[in-house]
Parts: structure tokens; sequence; C-alpha cells
């Protein structure tokens, strides 16, 4: 009787927990499909009350959200396509390449993950200016070309490769591209997908640096655009709701999809 | 960093001496890249902040430490430092809390628990961006449901993001609830991975909840709660965008942190990419110093075993 007294008062106390946790996203969706006042400024802003569409044909006319979504789409995938192929090779030669040293090439990566981008922001502003690629969606993403985390998950999961299987595939004349196309990569999926998934997230939700090197709404990526739209919807506050909505489907789908993977990225880094 | 890799490829070390040229040809575009981009602005940052900066943000000559007198001299820096090491403080302690008080319960694996662990982790499917907009929505004076809510209790709009002695814990409520669904998932992981019988023996020994948690789940997880401790302070000296999308920095300066400070000397209207610099060099420190501590820590970790 006491246990399930006690399993009770946890039981409650958890959802509880997980109502509140929930509840920004709940009113933010809530408000963004309530006829209009979309926020009532009562409690019944806790509760979905009606429905309409009209937020979300707003948002759409007041900032050039769908050019803003497809400009981040462009970004997610150049940027992710970029790092999982340079981290991938850079992986395979610092595991495979014969090199005397390994430990020190990783090393010139990993010192990367201390330089906070925070602090290089002006200078890498500058020489996005020299570049001329100031305001063009190609400066939001080549900064991040290469990633020093990637490279590392990757090379962790290299380093288990069975050296049976590379030398079988070696002396059968398998190369170093026929080689990490045909065995290495298939066999290492998991690390790839989470490395891919953790990249695609990280370039669709950037904040700070796409909000320096562009200027003009048509070439702002989605987060950005969205915290412009919200900052002008004042008296048409469902429209701003309704964008966040929008924005944050994408990554919603990704991380529901992808969970296994990324709750292995996320705890990969951390002390075992 | 312990570097295993040679132990295990002999055989392709053994067979020929030397990188491969396709090796270096693979590791070119990265190299590149993080020259560029990573050391490269780094060399630069220092560089520039040892300039003077003209009306057109161009370098216009060496004043040597000046720009690091300046703010060493200027009082709204310290006020700065301490805004941030504030948060940072705020901010770590009351996600370790917060994580404890959430993981712990939830590691019990009770039944029907499981959608609860789902909803958690929700905060990690939705950006920093949107995140801190949805609070805003939320902190709207008066009319926003934190202020409704706040009314409906019998008190009065707390001005949550217009009143200084308010908006910096905004702020920190903000970066806990983004960073809830990281710390659970590791706490989780952690406490997943203690050994059941460590409990059964506490049971047979009376060991009651809190007594259990204090000596032996807490103890047993240390690893993992020094490294969101260290994580997490690295991540809250970085925070740009919540409260860029929250405050600003405002109101009177009140959540002006030193990346906001960064931001807006050079892009804040004035282009003083040389005050700029400085600041981003104090905050380069503060992290390295932060990641030393780490690996410090590992390394005797390490060594006891």
């Amino acid at each position: 009787m006491r246990k399930s007294l006690a399993h009770a008062a946890l039981f409650g106390y958890l959802a509880i927990v997980a109502l509140i946790v929930i509840l920004p996203l709940a009113y933010v969706l809530f408000g963004s499909i309530r006829p209009t006042p979309a926020v009532t400024g009562t409690l019944w802003d806790l509760v979905p009350t009606g429905f309409t569409w009209e937020h979300f044909a707003s948002a759409f006319e007041r900032a050039p959200l769908l050019r803003q979504m497809l400009n981040s789409a462009l970004v997610v995938i150049a940027q992710t396509g970029l790092q999982v192929l340079t981290s991938v090779l850079a992986a395979y030669a610092i595991v495979f390449g014969g090199f005397r040293r390994p430990g020190l090439i990783l090393g010139l990566y990993l010192v990367t993950m201390m330089i906070p981008n925070e602090a290089t922001v002006v200078a890498n502003y500058l020489t996005i200016r020299q570049l001329g690629l100031f305001d063009t969606l190609v400066a939001v993403f080549i900064p991040f070309a290469a990633s020093a985390y990637s490279i590392f998950l990757l090379r962790q999961s290299f380093l288990s490769f069975p050296t049976e299987i590379k030398e079988a595939a070696t002396v059968d004349g398998a190369g170093p591209m026929r080689f990490l196309f045909r065995f290495l990569l298939p066999l290492t999926k998991p690390t790839v997908m989470t490395v891919t998934l953790v990249s695609a997230i990280a370039a669709w939700n950037g904040y700070l640096w796409p909000l320096l090197v562009t200027e003009s709404p048509a070439a702002r990526t989605v987060q950005v655009g969205v915290k412009t739209l919200f900052d002008e919807a004042d008296t048409d506050f469902g429209a701003g709701l309704a964008g966040l909505i929008v924005v944050s489907i994408p990554t919603i789908i990704l991380v529901i999809v992808g969970q296994r993977f990324l709750a292995r990225g996320l705890t990969e880094g951390a002390v075992k | 960093m312990v570097d295993t890799s040679a132990r295990s490829v002999p055989s392709i070390r053994r067979r020929r001496r030397g990188p491969r040229v396709w090796a270096l040809l693979f590791l070119a575009p990265s190299v590149i890249a993080i020259f560029s981009f990573d050391y490269w602005p780094l060399l630069r940052t220092g560089f520039l902040s040892t300039q003077s900066t003209n009306l057109f943000g161009q370098p216009s000559g060496f004043v040597g430490a000046d720009n690091f007198v300046a703010m060493i001299e200027d009082a709204d820096f310290w006020k700065t430092l301490g805004i941030t090491v504030t948060f940072m403080v705020g901010s770590v302690v009351s996600k370790v809390v917060v994580g404890l008080a959430i993981a712990l319960p939830l590691s019990q694996r009770l039944r029907g628990t499981s959608v609860f662990r789902a909803s958690v982790l929700i905060p990690m499917a939705v950006s920093t961006a949107v995140a801190g907009l949805a609070f805003r929505a939320l902190m709207t004076p008066s009319t926003g449901l934190f202020d409704v809510i706040a009314n409906a209790v019998g008190g009065s709009n707390v001005g949550w993001l217009t009143s200084t002695n308010v908006s910096l814990l905004s702020v920190i409520v903000v970066d806990v609830w983004t960073a809830l669904g990281f710390t659970v998932l590791l706490l989780l992981a952690a406490l997943d991975s203690i050994d059941r019988q460590v409990f059964e023996a506490a049971d047979v020994d009376g060991a009651r909840f809190w007594r259990r948690t204090t000596s032996i789940t807490l103890p047993l997880i240390t690893p993992t709660l020094f490294f969101i401790v260290v994580t997490q302070s690295i991540q809250a000296l970085r925070e740009f965008t919540i409260i860029n999308v929250l405050t600003g920095g405002g109101p009177a300066d009140s959540t002006r942190t030193l990346v906001i400070d960064i931001y807006d000397a050079a892009f804040g209207g004035t282009a003083d990419y040389g005050a700029s610099s400085a600041r981003s060099l104090i905050l380069l420190v503060l992290i390295l110093a932060l990641t030393a501590i780490q690996f410090g820590v590992l390394e005797r970790r390490v060594n006891y075993r």
C-alpha cells in the first residue's frame, strides 16, 4: 500500500514536470492555431481553443519564410555534405594513412574545439568581406567545412575496424578509395549517421554567424528570418508564433527519426 | 587523449614507412578549412587587438596594449565580466539541480513513465533561437502566460525581461530549458550504468532514498556531473543566441555578457574591432582555462586507476 502510494506520487511529480517542460512549445502551438487574437492574455492560453490557418498564411505573407527555408535547406546540404566528406577523408587518413605520429595530426584538429567561434567571429567576418562573400549563402556554410568533433567520432569508430578485413581487402587489390567506400563506410554506418545528423541539425539551427554575414531578407537563413518576423509581428502575434512552428518542423522530424543516433553522438564525447 | 592507433594497425605500419600520398591529399581539405577559419582568425584576432580602428572599421596603426588598458580601466567591462560569471554559475548550478531532479526519478523506470522520458527530451528538437522567442512570448509583459499566471495566483506583473532584477534569472531559465534534453540524457545514461546490486545491498541496509542518493548514487556519477559542469560552463560563456533574442543585453545592460560585448563592440554601430578583439581574447583565455581544468582532472582520474 505504502509502495503504491509512493509510486503514484512519483508518477504525478513526473507528469507535472513533463507538462512544464513542454509548456513553452504547447503555448506556441496553441497560439499559432487560435483564431485572432492568438494570445488572449488569460489562462485560456494554456489550452487550444478553436482552430485557424490564418496565422500561418500571415506569417508566409509577412516574411520570405519559404525562401529562407530554402536557404537554410541549401546551407544544411552544403555544410553537412562538406563536413561529412572532409571528416571522413581526414579520419581515414589519420587511422590508415601510415603516419608516424597520427596523434599529432588529430591534435591539430582537436585544438580547434577549444577556440570558441564567438571569439573569432570578427576576424572571420573580415575574411568573408575580403573574399567578397558577404550576404551570400556560401559565407554561411564555408567556415564550417571541417569539424573536429566529426573527425574525432569517425576516427574512434575507424580504429575499431577489424584489421583482418583491411588486410584482406588490400590483398585483393582494393585501393584506398575502394576500401573506404566499399568496406569501411558501410561497416561504420551508425557513426556516419550520427555525424551527419548532428551536423545537419547544427547547420539548420545556426544563428550568430548567419546573422553576421547576411543582410538582405532573401539571403537570410530561417533562424534569423524568424527572429525578424517575430520582432516585426508585434501587432500580429499569431504570425510570429506560426513562424516558430514552421521553422521547427524539420528539426523535430530529424530528432524523432534519428534519436537513436543523436543520443549516441551526445554521450560519446562524455566521460565513460 | 590516449592514442591507440599505433597499436590497432601494426601491419600497415610495418609494411611501409611514412605517410602515403593519398593520405596527405585526404587531409588537405579539412586542414585548409581549419587553418582558414580557426587558426588564421585566431592570429588575426590577436593582431587586431593591438590595432586602433578608424571610422571605416579599418585597423589604423599599432597601439600596443592600449585596447587592453582601455578595457581594464572601463568599469562597464568589469560589470560585464561579473554578469558573465553570475550567468555561468547560476546557469550551471541550475542545470545540474534541475537535471538531477528529473533524471533521478526517471531512472527508477516506473511503469508508464517512458512517455515522460521522451517529453523531457523535446527541448533538444528546438533551436535555441526558437526556444528564446517562445519564452519571449511567454514573458511578454502582462499578456504573456508567465504574467497571467503570476496575476492569477495573486501576484502582479513580474517584468521578466524588463526588470533589471529579474532579467538575468529569466535568461538562465531559458538556458536551463534549452539544455534540459542534453543534461537529462547524460545523467540517465550514467544512472542506468550503475550496477543494480549496489542498490540492492543498500536496500538490505535499509538506506532511504535521500541517503542512498547522496552517499551512493551521486558519488558514482561524479564523472558525468563533472563533465556536465565543465561543458555547460563553456557553453554559458559562449551563449549568444538566447540573450540576443530575449533581451539583446538589456535592460540597462543587466544581461550584457562578454559575448554580447564582443558583438556590440564590433557590430553594434561602432565597428571597434580592436576593443572587440581584446574582449575575444579574454573569452578565449577563460575557455582555455576551463578546458585545462577538465583535462587536468581527467588526467588524475586516469592515473588513479
